[in-house]
């Protein structure tokens, strides 16, 4: 799978990485049990420093997404995590409120918010492209 | 012995006057990555200077791989690789010519990964002199003469000055690769902020002739935030400054920009708390952004 | 436009300054116009730029006009000196030269001047030096053809035309607008089908020193080489020493900055700075000297020719003349045989009775008098009695008038030119040479760059060069005084000095010849530890 990062974003780049890779194991493109590239590999692909490389995986593995095996590379967990469900659908709810609320305070209506939220399924599921990105970054 | 560079309380002016270095304690670790950022002027390429042993400080140590490039010069240039902006190598000299010459001054120079590089960055011709090359060119042939003998410390000063954005991209790529397979600790000075971030690392921000900020890059840009102000009766610069947590504020036409170590959230409670102020923007920059606001001009608004 | 752009070059001091200094020097010493003009016209290459600098090409200036400009103001700056000829020629140097030979020199050094920016006048960058080699060697066989076979008038005519006729044609000749020009080699850039990779194998030192022999050897060595040369042989070098071979030293600094980052010892760096410098000028004085010099003049007595009007007639007049090196100090002890004084008047009187009153000559208060003077109304007797002396002095053994203008028979060489002084002065040279870069050494040290830079150059100039502009000061009024120069003269007498008081052994001088130059290599050594990497002012990045 193909990582991108920019780097001016208001991301960090390590955070960057991070959200692609969740996105990417959310998303259904990265299964449990598929590789990662190694720190050397992805940090010359993306011409960035390896630490940088292994500060994202090291967050990732903390929070419970990936795992390494000596000798043999960095996997996706077999076992994501899952918080209580209870708890997780709490928050949720309260993202989705908070949403609703930041958008009719922006003069959006149901409709547009409706939209918003497909082109962002959209995103996950198939991957960030240079069209969407942009667009996101410039409204 | 795991500390390449030390600089302890260094000083060092010319001609006189504010001395352009004024107390500076610096240290780079093995596989360490430190960015120098700074103004033009503000003593960065002198500070590499005299880590190179190019120039002494007036005052304070400098220690290199634990030697004095003072008194132990020749021992110390040769576990250092240097690049420079401003590097002139002999315009009448031949690329092999220069390669022999770092061969025989450099004993641990590795053959294979002279021609690897060559390679890559297509000098195929040795023969051609230095005058015949491009901008980039050169400084790959700085860059091939500064590496190929494997340094522990690689010093470059502004590598990408002047260079089109492919060439620094792939001095990058190099300086990277280097890092992975070597080892290598790498102190920089750039004003491509963008390189500076894929670089990641420390940051060390020069300013006034002291170290404004030595920090990690991405502790620096989650931790610090640039607050907008707009200006109003009653509200001055001083009592921003006072706050605690600012580290700078400067006038940008009919706003202030303060820039806070601190979330962005508890800055605007903070400001709000304290100053009154209800509608200042608070937000991460990115680091050319928190740069430009911690040593930039100020910017007064013409009186309309 | 043209007169405009004029006076905006002319209004750097360094333009014009070097031209009024050698126009007073011209003045001073006629003899010496020939070097002064040189030397003159080496510098201007140097300050003036000659090609069109970016900043000019782009102004919405004609290139015309400023090229125009730029040849005119060359030679107006060539005016100057050339006026002092003039004047000068009115003196003496008319003994030496005719006018129009001296206008002829005068139109061949401008021809000089001028032709490295006649050859593609339109190309903004200047061409590579290999370029010029076939132009100027031209100029060297026109112009020695023209002087040796035209006469002096007609010639001073042809060489003056050819100068207007150069700039009127590139002028005109100058397309509408400055063109960058690539030169030779491959421009760089990528090619599109990837040539075969050709690989270094000449690994040998050879090409590994090749870059540093190439930094270390600018253009302005091999001129310093080729002023020296010339210099030695003529015999008046002191001039030559300090400007040509300060302008390489400047070069050289600039060019061998890269090597301080790398791991050279600063000996490598002090050898790679000293042997060119020492090796160009020294090297070059050496083998002037050792030329033959024009009609054996250097067997004569006194191989020097009347500097100014205040010398001819003595130098035409007396047989016995020789120069300040074998004058003697007055008093004197012991005194010469037969020199009494009345008053400040010395008389040599010989053994008969028969006395002249002496040439004398003070500098700084010491009275020096000529011991073989012979007054116009002196016998025959008196004459070859004091010839005697003189070549005693001179040569070592007395020579009689006869043999002396007898072609034939060799002339044994001066005691100065025996190995014994010139070791001693080869010594006191290098030496000197050596203080020159310690000299320049000084203001790279950490210590000095506490100050400014203004302030270093000044103190560094005033208590380095104090004794030297002193000395010189001294020198050159006393020589105007005497017609000629005294510097190297009082040398000579303090080097045969030296060689009477030292036993005649080979090795003991060589030893004491080679203890100034190692101790000012000592102190260098010592200072090169000290210095840093050159910079011009504080680094901008």
């Amino acid at each position: 799978m193909q990582l991108f990062i920019r780097p001016g974003d208001d991301l960090p780049i390590y955070r960057q990485i991070m959200r692609q890779i969740m996105d990417a194991i959310a998303g259904g493109r990265l299964t449990a049990g598929d590789q990662l590239p190694s720190h050397r590999d992805l940090s010359e692909q993306l011409v960035i420093a390896p630490l940088t490389v292994k500060k994202a995986y090291d967050e990732l593995e903390a929070l419970g997404y990936i795992g390494t095996q000596r000798g043999r590379g960095t996997f996706v967990a077999a076992r994501l995590p899952r918080a209580a469900a209870a708890v997780q659908i709490a928050q949720i709810e309260e993202a989705a409120r908070a949403l609703v609320s930041q958008a009719y305070l922006a003069g959006m209506r149901l409709p547009k918010i409706v939209e918003l939220i497909k082109d962002a399924d959209r995103e996950i599921s198939a991957g960030p492209t240079l069209h969407d990105r942009k667009e996101r970054n410039h409204r | 012995m795991t500390e390449l560079l030390g600089l302890r309380d260094v000083v060092r002016g010319f001609g006189g006057g504010t001395p352009v270095l004024n107390g500076i304690t610096l240290s780079v670790q093995r596989e360490e990555i430190v960015g120098l950022l700074g103004r033009n002027g503000a003593g960065k390429t002198t500070l590499l200077h005299l880590a190179m042993g190019m120039l002494h400080p007036h005052a304070g140590s400098v220690r290199v791989f634990g030697l004095s490039p003072r008194e132990h010069p020749v021992a110390v240039k040769k576990r250092i690789g240097y690049v420079a902006e401003d590097q002139v190598l002999p315009p009448a000299a031949a690329i092999g010519d220069l390669f022999a010459l770092h061969r025989k001054l450099f004993p641990s120079w590795d053959a294979a990964l002279e021609r690897q590089l060559t390679d890559r960055f297509g000098l195929r011709d040795l023969r051609r002199t230095m005058r015949t090359l491009s901008k980039g060119e050169a400084r790959q042939v700085a860059l091939v003469c500064a590496v190929c003998h494997r340094p522990g410390l690689l010093i470059l000063d502004e590598p990408a000055g002047g260079l089109d954005p492919a060439a620094r991209r792939e001095f990058l790529e190099t300086s990277i690769q280097l890092l992975n397979r070597e080892g290598t600790s790498i102190i920089f000075s750039s004003h491509h902020m963008g390189d500076v971030e894929r670089l990641g690392g420390r940051v060390v921000l020069l300013d006034g002739g002291i170290i404004r900020l030595d920090a990690e890059l991405d502790a620096l840009r989650e931790q610090h935030c640039v607050a907008m102000i707009p200006r109003a009766p009653g509200l001055d610069q001083a009592a921003i400054a006072r706050l605690p947590q600012c580290l700078r504020v400067r006038t940008v036409g009919n706003a202030f920009h303060a820039v806070f170590h601190g979330q962005p959230e508890l800055v605007q409670w903070q400001l709000r708390d304290t100053l009154g102020v209800a509608d200042a923007r608070c937000e991460r920059v990115p680091l050319e952004e928190l740069f430009v606001e911690l040593v930039g001009g100020e910017r007064q608004e013409k009186a309309s | 436009m043209t007169l405009w752009l004029m006076g905006q070059y002319l209004r750097r001091p360094s333009v014009w300054s070097v031209s009024l200094v050698g126009a007073m020097l011209i003045v001073l010493w006629p003899i010496a116009a020939v070097s002064t003009a040189s030397a003159i016209v080496v510098i201007q290459l140097r300050f003036l730029p000659g090609r069109a600098s970016v900043f000019d090409a782009a102004l919405p200036i004609a290139a015309r006009d400023i090229v125009a400009a730029r040849l005119f103001t060359r030679l107006l700056l060539m005016a100057i000196p050339t006026i002092a000829c003039v004047f000068a020629w009115r003196g003496s140097l008319a003994a030496v030269w005719p006018l129009p030979r001296v206008l002829e020199i005068v139109s061949i050094f401008a021809l000089a001047l001028l032709l490295p920016f006649c050859v593609r006048p339109g190309a903004l960058n200047m061409p590579p030096h290999r370029t010029f080699v076939l132009p100027f060697m031209l100029l060297a066989a026109v112009s020695g053809l023209i002087l040796w076979l035209v006469p002096s008038v007609a010639g001073a005519v042809i060489l003056g035309t050819a100068v207007v006729a150069l700039v009127a044609f590139t002028v005109a000749s100058m397309p509408g607008s400055f063109e960058r020009v690539a030169y030779g080699d491959s421009v760089h850039g990528a090619s599109v089908a990837p040539a075969p990779r050709i690989g270094w194998l000449s690994d040998g030192a050879i090409s590994a020193w090749r870059p540093i022999l190439q930094s270390v050897t600018p253009w302005p060595v091999f001129l310093s080489f080729c002023f020296m040369v010339s210099g030695g042989w003529i015999g008046d070098w002191l001039l030559y020493l300090v400007i040509f071979s300060v302008n390489a030293h400047l070069m050289l600094r600039q060019r061998t900055a890269w090597l301080y980052a790398l791991p050279l010892s600063h000996r490598a760096r002090l050898l790679a700075l000293a042997i060119p410098f020492c090796l160009s000028s020294f090297g070059g004085l050496a083998i002037g000297r050792a030329l033959p010099s024009i009609g054996g003049l250097e067997r004569d007595m006194a191989a020097e020719a009347p500097r100014s009007p205040f010398e001819k007639d003595k130098y035409f007049s007396s047989p016995t003349r020789v120069p300040l090196t074998y004058w003697k100090r007055f008093p004197a002890r012991p005194l010469p045989p037969g020199a009494t004084h009345i008053g400040r008047q010395v008389e040599v009187m010989s053994p008969w009775g028969e006395s002249a009153v002496a040439d004398t000559f003070s500098i700084l208060g010491v009275m020096y008098f000529d011991p073989y003077t012979t007054g116009p109304h002196s016998s025959t007797r008196f004459v070859e009695w004091q010839f005697g002396n003189a070549t005693t002095a001179v040569y070592g053994r007395s020579i009689s008038r006869r043999d002396y203008e007898d072609e034939t028979i060799p002339r044994p060489p001066r005691l100065v030119d025996t190995w014994s002084v010139q070791l001693l002065g080869g010594g006191l040279t290098v030496a000197s040479l050596l203080y020159l870069l310690l000299v320049f050494e000084l203001p790279l040290s950490a210590r000095a760059s506490r100050f400014k830079p203004s302030r270093v150059t000044m103190v560094t100039l005033l208590l380095l060069f104090l004794p030297v502009y002193a000395i010189g000061g001294v020198c050159m009024y006393n020589g105007w005084r005497r017609g000629g120069s005294i510097a190297l003269p009082m040398i000579e007498r303090a080097l045969l000095a030296a060689t009477r008081a030292l036993p005649d052994n080979a090795l003991v001088i060589a030893v004491i010849a080679a203890i100034p130059p190692i101790i000012m290599y000592m102190l260098l050594d010592r200072q090169f530890t000290r210095s840093e990497f050159p910079r011009v002012s504080p680094p901008r990045g």
